[in-house]
């Protein structure tokens, strides 16, 4: 009998498994209310009532402080019955709607000018503060995550994603001109904390299963930045980490990002980065087209068109049959590409659940 | 005399300072501001946005042009005020009711002003009546953007708001395509900020 370890490996290495693992996307929170209007017991976790909890694929991320340490301290700085502002753990002015939850509208980042991105490498990026990001319970986390059959992932980057949560898309830009050396700092110091997680890893003796991406660097029609940009300041750090990574075994990768990647792929499957997330199929990241035009060589998670779910169950039927081929070739896990959104009726979501399962199995 | 190609890629690399110095020395010398603009400032915003459309030019190459031409037009704005000349059009441009996002909101801003508009900035979580104070301030067409599937519903209401009234909508965010533009009768989609601009001039019928 296979766990889902084996099974994330098998699919991932196109070998035979029982089934393939149930990936399964949360739901925003307004999808939740949605659903418990519609016959979800209040409370209570969707998967759960489904039933599938179980068999959902579990992914352990290695959650050292990744990133600012220390975070800033959270205050709320205006609370009205419409909305709470507050300064969040990563130093941005955030407004928070009671109505609506997908994400905060960002009044202000906590850099805005090179200086200020100084200021935080000294207070929030301190190399000397290392051994704080890393609690001594962490290691005793992974190895429960690992005896539970849990997925074990490992951080590979998240050099963009940083940046533009310091500074926001607009403030990224202009730094990445204005202050191309604390970029590099910046950038310096992250992969710093990156490798350090890697040496504790091998240390430790465990043997991760994916290394993991958060970079967000896209949106619909391409890379935010150029990937010219991308080659000279962030691929010789993954390939830094990659081979940290392949020296303990690792050999498949999860990157996260949402928009269109296909311009960064031929890089990224040239320096080992072979699996990519959640595929956003409205921003072109069709499984279909991407099996065909990087082949097998790129591993694919997600990639079911969220706006085909709130078409209802023939929309369903018909997405699930398009996705049919790249599933049954392997190397694909199909999943809602990004969170379930509340235009989805609880009704139809289980109704998606029930059909993914039938074109899992083998 | 300035050098109009010179003063173009100037402001297409992003280089303010040499923008600043350009239109200065241009402004010192008793020049026709309006060439500037028409010549090498607007004309190097839309060359970087067909470069953007194109996957030649990024987000941050986009940035910086366009601080560059704010610049240059910092120092112009008050001569161009008395020269009389006014911009190509007034457009509203708002991130849709509960919707947050703004990043695809902000490029299409920044190019419509690069390209000689006006732009009326309504910010995100934008109901008809923050669209209808665009209106009022005289802007002919409303821009709505979106991101999330769940709030694209709500661009069907702005558009059934202004029809019959002279005042065009377009759209355009990530969920957003050419069929469900028409299916909500918008009058343009536009899959990407330079494209938005295209659309504005043929709506405006500017270039025609």
């Amino acid at each position: 009998m296979m766990d889902d370890r084996a099974r994330f490996h098998a699919v991932m290495d196109y070998a035979p498994v029982d089934r393939v693992p149930l990936h399964l996307a949360g739901p925003w929170e307004d999808t939740v209310r949605r659903w418990e209007r519609e016959g979800l017991p209040a409370g209570v976790d969707p998967h759960v009532q489904l039933g599938v909890e179980s068999r959902r694929l579990k992914v352990h991320n290695f959650g050292y402080a990744f990133g600012l340490w220390p975070r800033f301290e959270p205050r709320v700085l205006e609370r009205t019955t419409e909305y709470t502002v507050t300064i969040d753990a990563a130093g941005r002015t955030v407004r928070n709607f009671n109505d609506h939850t997908s994400m905060p509208e960002f009044l202000k980042q906590p850099v805005s000018s090179p200086a200020e991105l100084r200021r935080i490498l000294d207070e929030h990026l301190d190399p000397a503060r290392m051994a704080e990001r890393f609690p001594a319970e962490l290691r005793g986390r992974l190895e429960a995550a690992t005896a539970r059959g849990e997925l074990l992932m490992v951080n590979g980057g998240g050099f963009y994603w940083t940046l533009r949560e310091l500074a926001g898309v607009d403030g990224a830009g202009y730094l990445i001109y204005d202050a191309p050396e604390l970029v590099g700092e910046l950038f310096d110091r992250l992969e710093e904390q990156i490798l350090e997680g890697w040496r504790r890893i091998a240390e430790w003796k465990l043997v991760p299963d994916v290394v993991g991406y958060g970079e967000d660097i896209a949106f619909k029609t391409g890379p935010l930045v150029s990937p010219e940009w991308v080659r000279r300041e962030i691929l010789p750090r993954y390939r830094r980490i990659l081979a940290a990574a392949h020296r303990l075994g690792v050999r498949h990768t999860w990157y996260d990002s949402d928009g269109d990647l296909s311009l960064l792929l031929p890089d990224f499957l040239e320096i080992g980065i072979d699996g990519v997330s959640p595929c956003e199929v409205a921003a072109g990241m069709q499984p279909n087209r991407l099996r065909h035009e990087f082949g097998r060589a790129l591993r694919l998670i997600g990639g079911v068109d969220k706006r085909e779910l709130a078409r209802g169950r023939a929309a369903i039927d018909r997405e699930l049959e398009r996705l049919r081929p790249v599933i049954e070739e392997g190397g694909y896990l199909p999943a809602v590409d990004h969170s379930v959104s509340s235009d989805i009726s609880w009704s139809d979501y289980q109704y998606f659940v029930e059909q993914l399962q039938r074109y899992l199995e083998r | 005399m300035t050098d109009f190609e010179a003063l173009k890629q100037a402001v297409m690399k992003g280089k303010r300072n040499d923008v600043s110095a350009m239109v200065q020395a241009a402004i010192d010398a008793g020049e026709n501001v309006n060439e500037l603009l028409d010549k090498a400032m607007i004309p190097a915003m839309r060359e970087i946005g067909d470069k953007f459309s194109r996957n030649e030019a990024y987000v941050p190459e986009l940035l910086i042009a366009a601080r560059a031409m704010q610049t240059g037009l910092a120092l112009l704005e008050p001569l161009l005020v008395n020269s009389g000349r006014k911009p190509l059009g007034k457009i509203g441009i708002g991130t849709v009711k509960g919707d947050l996002h703004d990043i695809g909101k902000n490029l299409v801003a920044i190019m419509l002003k690069g390209a000689g508009y006006e732009v009326i900035d309504l910010g995100v979580n934008c109901d008809v009546e923050k669209y209808e104070s665009a209106v009022a301030q005289g802007a002919t067409i409303i821009g709505c953007s979106s991101l999330l599937t769940t709030t694209m519903p709500y661009m069907k209401e702005v558009v059934d708001h202004f029809k019959g009234r002279g005042v065009k909508v377009i759209i355009g965010g990530a969920p957003i395509t050419e069929e469900y533009a028409a299916s909500i009768g918008a009058d343009g989609f536009s899959a990407d900020a330079n494209g938005a601009v295209h659309l504005v001039d043929r709506l405006m019928g500017v270039g025609a």
